[in-house]
């Protein structure tokens, strides 16, 4: 571990020297070149500013946002070797922590502003072109293959850190991420990729070759995207993915010990060995724009394998989601001063869990042969949302945002079937735990742009949610933003946000173990900001801290005698209130902590960039520990001519942190993180063929997720059961273009 | 009521009543309009911003020395967005005060044939077009060709229909258009370093 210390602090201090070294070069040049090379920095430090709409549903410059947004391209995400949105956030982002598991129950882990909890992403917001993807039965949203967005459609990401519900509601607690799609223009012809990759199989976190029952990884990504002008009102796009994996084999330490979460079939002696799993994900994007109209059509699978879940390999476990999503936007000109933006949504979105168990301690009393487990939950929501911008004096200083949202939900959820391992009958011991709720929010929000002077903006927006399922929220937002000179820009900003318990949590039942609660009511976060952000000809900088304050987190507890004496007649004679759990409000969150971002930009086609975070947080007193403290990414890329060929070496890091454990925290430790990428990129050949080429490389084996809880019989080596699957890698992609 | 309605007008042709009207509502309500409206373009306020900084590499404009701009910003009787972006151009340009160390003198011209604008134009360093002008882009062009006018476009699109320079954003980061031939034809002479930053449209 100390050599991993030493080689990330290495890593940085090589960053440091080489940003030293290439700040003193271009200072030399701009004085040896005269004011042309300094006036044509400058301007590139212009064009590399971001023009955003997240923070506050309008263009405006990143630098006069009223919170921290950042933006990643397509393009330095093809150049960088990136695959997914995790991905992106991890190598190219500023705050955003993830972690994902892929092969276990969490798809993926997205922690920001000091807090990380194993939630399936319930207190980032994801949405795409601004239609919302969290499922509003789970409040669920993955941002890995399981998006449903491909690679190619996707333009570039915004993303806001902090308290965002002023602007979208529920769920935008830690972060919200905005994936933009391409326009007609970006995907003009037809675009053909095939992307092909390979990983090497682990053993107790080394690297083995093939054979031996060992085999290697393989994972296929073929996608088609194209866009047509019909007229010059019509245009058409289309962006479809297939992506496959089958993950290499990794080795898991064989136990005899049935403990928790640890589950034999009849006639299995022993849980463990050479475990693989595969994930399929078809996703499909259309977009059409027919004059003030834009409608967004998306549709997506995905099935991933769970084979450490319950019995070990165990073919029927696995993950499914399906979604098909509708959005259709329309603007218009009420007159010079005054716009309307209407958006009409639908969604439907299905998930279902299952897992088998040969003991009869998971399964209902009546099922001695072992049981198969099935969650799942069905969702279908629509909504209209209008919007009336007002610029009063129409220069942009005065500007006034109102509108409303009016969303219905209709969910229904098994969250636990358990059916007979045999015969496949459902359990008649217990009634089948069944949710059926029809729901209905209606948000109203307004903001209120100023700029009394030209160095000075003030924001201040509110945001009224009423929902018949957890009643009424208000999340304000204030904040100031000076700009005392050109390319220097202090933001000081405070935000409330929320997220309302889901129609999932709410009706939670498992007669085995899971209690319903008795009520829920939202969790809120309170956060104040500080950021200073620099813009200088070869460089540009900021530099963030924050406070953070969270109350109410849902989080489970052992039930009460009452509750459990209560819950009885639906229970399992093989629970236990010893073994059982309640959601409940729990949690009260402290964080503190900021971050920093670098990015240096050279003539001739050298660019270095990279973001450091800290956060000290701090839940009912309690060191919060599967967040790591720290943790960022450091890049560098090479690319001479535009369009040419790139070569790029993306790093992410992480320092040490508790190992997570289903819904629990071990008191495990998983040591720092390292993960390399390189990647070269560029034409190939003929004038329409583009490549992709990229390693991959852990340096830590152990991906900090366990199978269960450890206990004293087993002790470290339980933690190890789920390696980093993909440690080594690589990956070569072809892209064709057909009239571009 | 509503019954007695019904039987007098046929449940069918009530429906057909109503869709028609909702349809009616909606085409009021939501109109298709004549273009791609929600086009998000450039902010004026950066536009200027860079136009400030583009300046300083066009070798004509900064011949001139120290001598006053005149910035004429053209706008579209009837369109609303043209309306918004003069007023707001008007507003960043009195902000920006000089360009390449030329002060400023700004004027506005409401656009009725490309030869009252020519004339409006007569001395001016920039013409700035406003959005509603695409389809009269190749009659301005041909009309301003051979002054040492730098033409430039606010809205997408306009630099391939004949103006010299514009912005568009590309993966939300603004980016510099330049119509090379047109430039050529208007006398223009933009560094190469300038260039290479920008998105040629030979």
């Amino acid at each position: 571990m100390n050599k991993l210390r030493i080689n990330c602090m290495a890593g940085i201090a090589l960053a440091g020297a080489i940003s030293v070294f290439h700040g003193t070069l271009a200072v030399a040049q701009t004085s040896t070149n005269e004011g042309d090379a300094s006036g044509l920095r400058d301007l590139e430090a212009l064009l590399d500013e971001s023009v955003v709409t997240t923070a506050s549903r309008s263009a405006e410059r990143a630098s006069t946002a009223p919170a921290t947004v950042f933006t990643i391209t397509s393009a330095e995400m093809r150049t960088y070797g990136i695959r997914t949105v995790d991905e992106a956030l991890d190598y190219l982002g500023l705050g955003v922590y993830t972690a994902s598991a892929r092969d276990y129950t969490a798809p993926s882990d997205v922690g920001a502003q000091g807090v990380l909890i194993r939630d399936r992403g319930r207190h980032i917001l994801v949405m795409v072109d601004g239609h919302v993807m969290n499922s509003q039965s789970t409040g669920a949203a993955t941002i890995t293959e399981s998006l449903g967005v491909p690679l190619e459609a996707i333009d570039h990401l915004e993303v806001m850190l902090g308290a965002g519900s002023v602007m979208y509601g529920s769920n935008a607690m830690l972060a919200v991420i905005n994936i933009v799609t391409k326009q007609m223009r970006d995907l003009k012809g037809v675009r053909v990729i095939a992307e092909s990759g390979t990983a090497l199989p682990t053993n107790d976190g080394s690297l083995r070759g093939p054979g031996d029952g060992n085999e290697l990884g393989q994972r296929y990504r073929l996608g088609v995207s194209g866009g047509v002008a019909l007229s010059d009102k019509v245009e058409l796009t289309v962006a479809a993915e297939w992506l496959q994996e089958s993950s290499p084999t990794y080795k898991v330490v064989p136990t005899d010990v049935a403990t928790v979460g640890v589950s034999f079939l009849p006639g299995q002696a022993s849980w463990g060995g050479a475990a693989s799993h595969k994930l399929v994900a078809p996703s499909l994007v259309l977009g059409a724009r027919i004059g003030a109209f834009r409608i967004l059509a998306q549709a997506n699978s995905y099935r991933r394998d769970m084979p450490l879940v319950g019995t070990f390999q165990y073919p029927g476990s696995q993950e499914t989601q399906t979604a098909l999503r509708l959005n259709i936007r329309h603007l218009r000109d009420l007159s010079a001063r005054v716009s309307l933006v209407s958006r009409l949504y639908a969604d439907q979105h299905r998930f279902t869990e299952t897992s088998s168990y040969g003991e009869d301690y998971w399964c209902i009393g009546d099922q001695p042969n072992g049981c198969q487990y099935r969650g799942s939950s069905r969702a279908r929501w629509a909504g209209l949302e209008e919007q009336l911008n007002v610029d009063w004096r129409l220069d942009g200083a005065l500007t006034s945002t109102i509108g409303f949202d009016v969303r219905g939900r209709d969910t229904l959820s098994h969250p636990a079937d358990y059916r007979d391992l045999v015969t496949g009958q459902l359990s008649t011991a217990v009634p089948r735990p069944r949710s059926d709720r029809n729901g209905l929010l209606g948000a109203f929000f307004a903001q209120q742009v100023w700029k009394p002077l030209g160095w000075l903006t003030l924001n201040l927006g509110a945001r009224l949610d009423a929902d018949s399922d957890f009643g009424a929220r208000v999340s304000p937002r204030v904040a100031a933003i000076f700009k005392p000179a050109e390319g220097t820009a202090v933001r000081a900003s405070y935000a409330e946000a929320f997220r309302g318990p889901t129609p999932y949590e709410l009706d939670d039942f498992d007669p085995t173990y899971r209690l319903t609660p008795t009520k829920l009511s939202p969790e809120i976060a309170r956060a104040a900001e500080l950021e200073w952000q620099q813009r200088l000809a070869w460089v540009t900088f900021s530099l963030r801290g924050f406070a953070s304050f969270y109350e109410n987190f849902i989080d489970a507890r052992l039930p009460t005698q009452q509750e459990f004496d209560a819950a009885l007649p639906r229970l399992s004679s093989t629970a236990a209130i010893e073994f059982s759990n309640v959601n409940d409000n729990l949690a009260t969150i402290r964080a503190y902590g900021g971050s920093t971002s670098v990015t240096l930009r050279s003539a001739r086609g050298l660019a270095l960039a990279g973001t450091f975070n800290y956060a000290h947080s701090r839940r009912d007193g309690e060191r919060m520990v599967i967040m790591p403290a720290w943790f960022g990414n450091m890049r560098a890329s090479y690319q001479p001519k535009r369009d040419g060929v790139a070569l790029a070496l993306a790093t992410r890091y992480a320092g040490a942190r508790r190992v997570a454990a289903d819904l629990d925290i071990t008191d495990l430790r998983v040591a720092e993180q390292l993960d390399l990428r390189g990647t070269i990129s560029g034409p190939l050949f003929l004038p329409r063929l583009r490549f992709r080429v990229a390693i991959g490389y852990a340096v830590n084996p152990w991906n900090p997720h366990a199978i269960t809880v450890p206990d004293a019989e087993v002790g470290e080596t339980r933690a190890r059961y789920h390696p980093a699957v993909n440690r080594l890698f690589g990956f070569f992609g072809l892209e064709y273009a057909i009239d571009p | 009521m509503l019954k007695s309605l019904i039987q007098r007008v046929g449940a069918g042709r009530l429906r057909v009543a109503i869709g028609i009207a909702t349809c009616a509502a909606l085409a009021a309500v939501y109109p298709l309009a004549d273009g791609f409206a929600d086009d998000v373009s450039v902010p004026i306020e950066l536009q200027v911003d860079l136009l400030a900084r583009v300046t300083k590499f066009e070798r004509t404009f900064g011949l001139k020395g120290t001598t006053p701009a005149k910035v004429v910003v053209v706008s579209k009787a009837g369109s609303t967005a043209s309306t918004r972006a003069s007023a707001q151009l008007m507003t960043a340009l009195a902000r920006a005060a000089s360009f390449a160390g030329r002060p400023l003198t700004t004027v506005r011209h409401a656009f009725s044939n490309p030869e009252t604008l020519k004339r409006a134009a007569t001395g001016a360093a920039i013409v700035y077009l406003t959005p509603g002008l695409s389809a009269e882009m190749k009659s301005i062009a041909a009309s301003l060709s051979g002054l040492q006018i730098l033409v430039v476009a606010s809205s997408n699109g306009d630099v391939q229909r004949g103006a010299v320079l514009g912005f568009e954003l590309e993966s939300a980061r603004p980016r510099i258009v330049v119509n090379l031939s047109q430039a050529r034809a208007q006398k223009l002479d933009f560094n190469s370093q300038l260039l290479r930053l920008a998105k040629v449209i030979q």
